[in-house]
Parts: C-alpha cells; sequence; structure tokens
C-alpha cells in the first residue's frame, strides 16, 4: 500500500524530505493551501526528487457549502475557478453539477497532476438523504464528464462521509450497491471519513472516528470498492493507514497537523481555539498509537521495544525534536507498518494486523503494570476499538 | 400444469406439428415435443385462465408469455435458448385458452439431473458453465433484464463442444424500467433456494439488479461442483431455508471440491455473497477471472 503525503498549511520541505527518504510515495494537495500561480513550480519540484511519485489534488469542492458563512475559512479555495459557493438545492440539479465537475476538470487539465480527484459534497448524516443523492450523482457523472476533456490520466470520484452515516448499515449496504455497479465508472475513489461541524474539538472528532463500525465501515468501503476492480486512496487515513491496506486500499495519506490526520468539515470554520500547538509526539509501532515525545523517553528505559528501531528514532534521543520532523518520523512509521501488516491476501493480512492489536493490547498491559499514565490520546480504549473493528468488519464484509 | 389438453387433441389442434410428444409441464405450462418447419422444436403450451376464476391472473400470464418471448428475441445468443419458428398463437381446445409458441429443441439433460446422477466436473467442465452463464447474465443485462431463475433445472448440458451449455426459461424474467407483471406485492417470484438474498428485502424490487443473477449462478456452479447446495439443507420448511439465504455462510467451495483451483472457488464463493456490493459487479473482470485458471 502507498502511503501519501496530506498536504496542508505550511508544509516547508516536508513533503519533499518525505519523498526523498522514500517514506511516501505521492502527495494529496489541498486546493485550500495550494496557491494556483505555484502549483507548476511545487510539482517539479517533487518531480525532479522522484519522477514515479504521484501527485493528486484535492479540490475540496464539499466544502462550498461552508462559503456562504460569515465565519468561514477558505483560504486559496475561493482563488481557483473552480470554486464557488453552491447551496445544496442548485446541486440537486444534475445540470449544475455537471458544471462544477466540467470546471474542476478544466483546471486541473493545465496542471501536471499524476490522476485527478473528481469534486463533490460532504455526506454528513445518512446515507438516505439529499446529501447523498447528491454525491451518488457527483459519481455518477464524474467519468462522463472527465470523458468530454480527452484526458488519459486516472480519475478519482471524491467519497467525503460523516462517520454517522456508515452507523446505519443498510442505507450504507444500500449506497455501496448502488456505486459499485455504475455503468461509466471512475478508476478509484478518494475516500475521506470523517466528522461534521458540530464536533468541534479534535478529541472528540477522533474519539468518534475511532469508533468499531466506522472502522469497521471504513475497511469494508476499501474491500468493496477494491473487489469490484477500483483504486482506493483514503484521505487523512493516518495510523487506520494499514488496516485499510490490509482489505484492499490502494494507497492512505496523513500529514503533520492533527486535521491532516484526521478528517472533519470543522476545519472550514473558524473557531474559538487556538493557543499553544500541541507537544510533538512520537508513532511507536508497537502500541499503533502516538505517546509524546517525553512519554517515549519515560517508556523505553522500562519497554524498549516501545522505539520502532528505525531511522528517526535518533531524532527523539535528545529532546523534543524539531517539529517539521514529527510528520517524518509518522511516514516512516506508517510506511513500515504497512510492510509489516499488509500480506499478499486481505486473510493474511487480517491474521497479522490481529497479532499487532493483540501485540499493542499487550505492551498497554505492560505499561499499566509500571504505572505509567498516559495522555488522553494514547488512552487503551483506542485498542479495544481496533480490535472490534477487525472483528466487524470480518463479519459484515463476510469473510 | 392446470387443464393440461388430451394429447390427441391437441394434435388435431395443432395439425402443422407433426410427432406431438409430452416433455413436462407444471404451473400453467407444458412442453411437448414436435416435429415442425422441417425440424424438432420444444413447443411451450401456456394454459390461459379466464378472469372469472382469478382476476387478474390472465393478465399476468399473457403478460409474462409475450415478454419471455420478447426476451428470448432480445438475447439471441447461443447462451439462451433461442425461439423457434411458431410464433405465439392463442388457442382454444374444449372451452379453454392456451398460447403455443415454440422454441429451437436442445437435445441434452439439465444439470438437476446430473447432479442426482452424482456427476463430479472436471474445472474445464465448470468454467464451460461459468463462462455460458456468466455471458447469458452479460446478455439479460444489456437488455435491462433479470432472468430471476438461474438455478441446475433451467441450465441444459448439450453434447456440443461450441455450445456445451444453455439457459432455458426466462418466464418471470424482470425487465428493469418495465411494467410489473406480478400482481400481489408479497409474492416473490423465483425458486426459493436460489434467490439471492436482496429479494426478500421489502423494496426489493426497486434495488434489484444483475448481481442477484450472478448470485443464482453461483448458487448452482456452487451446486453442481460439490453435489451440494451451498446454503439450504434437506427437509428444511421455507421459513428456514429464507433464514438461511439471508443469515448463513456457506462452507467455501474448495472444502468439497480441494481438486479445483483455489482461484476459482474464491470467485464462486465471492458470487455467493448476502450484500450484492461484495459480488464482483465487472462481468468483464470474472470472465477474465474464469479463463485465466490453469
Amino acid at each position: 500500500m502507498k502511503l501519501f503525503a496530506q498536504h496542508g498549511y505550511g508544509p516547508g520541505d516536508k513533503i519533499l524530505n518525505g519523498i526523498q527518504e522514500g517514506s511516501i510515495s505521492g502527495v494529496i494537495l489541498s486546493a485550500r493551501y495550494q496557491k494556483k500561480e505555484k502549483l507548476n513550480s511545487d510539482i517539479e519540484n517533487i518531480i525532479n526528487i522522484s519522477n514515479n511519485a504521484e501527485i493528486l489534488m484535492d479540490p475540496e469542492i464539499y466544502a462550498c457549502i461552508c462559503a456562504n458563512m460569515p465565519d468561514s475559512q477558505l483560504g486559496q479555495l475561493v482563488d481557483w475557478d473552480f470554486f464557488r459557493p453552491h447551496r445544496r438545492a442548485q446541486l440537486e440539479d444534475t445540470s449544475n453539477i455537471d458544471g462544477v465537475l466540467g470546471a474542476t476538470f478544466t483546471t486541473m487539465a493545465g496542471f501536471p497532476l499524476t490522476s485527478i480527484i473528481a469534486p463533490n459534497i460532504f455526506i454528513p448524516r445518512s446515507f438516505n438523504s439529499i446529501e447523498a443523492v447528491i454525491a451518488k450523482n457527483f459519481i455518477r457523472r464524474t467519468m462522463p464528464v472527465f470523458a468530454q476533456t480527452g484526458d488519459t490520466r486516472h480519475v478519482f470520484a471524491t467519497l467525503a462521509i460523516g462517520h454517522h452515516a456508515l452507523l446505519d448499515r443498510d442505507e450504507f449496504g444500500a449506497f455501496l450497491n448502488d456505486i459499485t455497479a455504475l455503468d461509466n465508472p471512475p478508476d478509484g475513489f478518494y475516500v475521506l471519513i470523517g466528522g461534521g461541524m458540530a464536533d468541534e474539538r479534535t478529541d472528540i472528532t477522533r474519539s468518534e472516528i475511532m469508533h468499531a463500525d466506522v472502522i469497521a465501515g471504513w475497511m469494508l468501503l476499501n474491500f468493496t470498492l477494491k473487489m469490484n476492480g477500483f483504486k482506493v486512496i483514503n484521505g487523512c487515513s493516518d495510523i487506520l493507514t494499514p488496516l485499510l491496506g490490509g482489505v484492499g486500499g490502494y494507497a492512505g495519506a496523513t500529514g503533520w497537523w492533527t486535521n491532516l490526520r484526521m478528517f472533519s468539515m470543522n476545519k472550514y470554520i473558524r473557531t474559538a481555539s487556538g493557543g499553544r500547538q500541541p507537544v510533538v509526539r512520537y508513532l511507536s509501532n508497537i502500541i499503533l498509537n502516538r505517546i509524546k515525545f517525553s512519554e517515549r523517553e519515560a517508556i523505553a528505559a522500562l519497554i524498549p521495544e516501545i522505539n520502532n528501531g528505525l531511522a528517526h528514532d535518533s531524532d527523539y534521543e535528545s529532546g523534543e525534536p524539531e517539529r517539521r520532523v514529527e510528520v517524518l518520523q509518522t511516514w516512516e512509521s506508517i510506511k513500515n507498518l504497512n510492510e509489516h501488516l499488509i500480506g499478499s491476501n486481505v486473510e493474511e493480512s487480517i491474521r497479522r494486523l490481529e497479532n499487532a492489536i493483540k501485540r499493542a493490547d499487550a505492551t498497554y498491559t505492560r505499561l499499566s503494570g509500571f504505572g505509567l499514565p498516559l495522555d488522553i490520546e494514547t488512552n487503551r480504549e483506542y485498542i479495544t476499538s481496533l480490535r472490534e473493528g477487525l472483528k466487524t468488519f470480518k463479519q459484515i464484509a463476510e469473510i | 400444469m392446470q387443464n393440461i389438453p388430451a394429447l390427441e387433441s391437441l394434435q388435431h389442434k395443432l395439425s402443422n406439428i407433426q410427432n406431438l410428444e409430452f416433455i413436462k409441464g407444471g404451473g400453467f405450462k407444458a412442453v411437448y415435443k414436435g416435429f415442425v418447419g422441417g425440424k424438432t422444436e420444444a413447443i411451450k403450451l401456456i394454459y390461459i385462465p379466464s378472469d372469472i376464476e382469478n382476476e387478474g391472473l390472465r393478465d399476468e400470464i399473457i403478460g409474462r408469455t409475450l415478454r419471455e418471448i420478447d426476451s428470448i428475441k432480445a438475447c439471441d445468443c447461443d447462451y439462451i435458448v433461442r425461439l423457434g419458428s411458431l410464433s405465439p398463437e392463442l388457442i382454444t381446445l374444449n372451452g379453454n385458452e392456451y398460447i403455443v409458441y415454440s422454441e429451437e429443441f436442445l437435445d441434452g439433460v439439465d444439470l438437476r439431473e446430473r447432479i442426482i446422477q452424482g456427476h463430479t466436473p472436471d474445472i474445464k467442465t465448470l468454467q464451460c458453465l461459468a463462462f455460458t452463464l456468466f455471458e447469458a447474465i452479460s446478455f439479460f443485462k444489456k437488455n435491462d433484464l433479470i432472468h430471476r431463475d438461474i438455478k441446475p433445472d433451467n441450465v441444459i448440458a448439450l453434447q456440443c463442444a461450441e455450445r456445451p451449455f444453455v439457459i432455458l426459461d426466462l418466464g418471470i424474467a424482470f425487465k428493469l424500467h418495465g411494467t410489473a407483471l406480478t400482481r400481489l406485492s408479497e409474492f416473490r417470484p423465483g425458486t426459493l433456494p436460489y434467490m439471492a438474498p436482496e429479494m426478500f428485502n421489502a423494496r426489493f424490487r426497486e434495488t434489484l439488479d444483475y448481481r442477484s443473477d450472478l448470485y443464482s449462478a453461483g448458487v448452482t456452479l456452487y451446486e453442481y461442483a460439490s453435489g451440494k447446495h451451498p446454503i439450504t439443507r434437506r427437509r428444511d420448511d421455507e421459513y428456514t431455508t429464507m433464514y438461511r439465504i439471508i443469515n448463513s455462510a456457506p462452507i467455501p467451495l474448495a472444502s468439497h471440491r480441494p481438486d479445483l483451483p483455489i482461484e476459482f472457488c474464491k470467485v464462486i464463493d465471492q458470487l455467493i455473497k448476502k450484500l450484492p456490493a461484495l459480488r464482483p459487479s465487472s462481468i468483464e473482470m470474472l470472465l477474465k477471472k474464469i479463463k485465466e485458471q490453469p
């Protein structure tokens, strides 16, 4: 499975370094943070390091629904020709959908992206909703409209879904039935699973996404779409990347800020939050989770396996590393997990994932034996969600 | 068949057909063998009840017969039975009405008979059967049709290398975007053990697609390969069968036939998944996978 950088605010040289190191094989650029006039040179810089790098750009049309809000924060999005505020009612008309698709493809045709991500809207709560009908029409129309441009690159339809929608299995199943039997389907899907606008606190959004049924549903999406011949690129999949790859996902992505590790519509709305930046963390493969750099030091003295034994470990040896290093360590760590946990077939991958979760659970037991307190993001319930998610996936995927 | 006419009187009525011979009958239909237009054909006789007996039934049976004929005409290929030389005609015999028409006569045995005989097909035979079923479903799909009754009884094995199997009986074919012919909404046309799980959804007419036929094809292939139905058990009543179709996971085909290529068995297992999205939707991809088997 491939791992891509999820582009966002302040990329600096992180993406170039990740590609140089070989921990990521591409990038999903954000139209919100990508300046139009810099896109060609930014792509060229990546290609100069690796001409195999996959470079895509998320047009983030799903944010159009926030454009009319007084507290929206859309960054560069408003400067792109294809981006315009749309009300839901406008998009109920398929001719408007063709217009949005056409404008996006026309703009993207002018840039040397390796594949194209088609626009779509966000399905906030249910697959039995007006938004889901509009989203299906976007998917249905993606290939017919794209074909008119004569572009021969692969096109990925966007599926941006609120985690609540995955909980209603009947409606989710019906949606899957529809999108897997299209007459003229796209080459693949760009999947984002996240929170809606009401989920303001990132720890709440995280706990909602790290729910067994949500994990199982996200895995089912990858499994079903792959089985039907589609490539699936998962945006903001972060630590769930190996689980999605194990059941057929083509690529996962993560970035350097919390909002690049999990998707939330809330990021398009200005919130009152602010303050200091979060503490730099270390992604430990054995616990399938992040710990603060200071925790790593304490735990490693008692449980040395908490260290991954990979190149970026050395950056953490002398106290808090530079922030730009954190994401390089994340990419290195997830790439390593992908290599070890994704087998040659789904059954083999599931066996490996189950073992990895058992190992993580056992490590948590050892940690609690030492009485080491861990912060909220490192809590153990997360492991239970992974284990239950895997179990539920096997059941709903009829494995 | 209800109100089956005496062979002599039918022969007398159908004077253009020679050597009429009864083959089988059931429901409202009887099939004969007869010599017409210089060759042997399968003569199909459909009893049309009067409205007095059952309001609307007459219209349904006429509608279904005409749809079956139209469907066969639309799907003209080697994988599906073809029409014969007799165009549909309404006849009256002893005060009863019938529709009569002909299909090509297929000189072979159906797969049910082979299963009963304990025949164990080899991989080449199974590949041919899979190929026929998928190609036929592809033809149905192109014509917005769902066969809805693919089962071993409706597949004839012929002693012909170019045409080893043929699918019969489009009598309950469902026309997508067509007018509903079934009068009772709770009635589910088809043969219970071969019905796809989604057929038991109250909204099935809204969501049904060709993957229901792929499911029935998977069950047929599984049963023919192993001699065992993947879901149902003998002596199960209807409700137990229905429960099993919706909830029970079949034993992988490879457990019954370890001699078959594992990838072939996996394709068949995948076709009989409960959720249609979990069945491979690309018939082109399925055909490619079947051809790739050693």
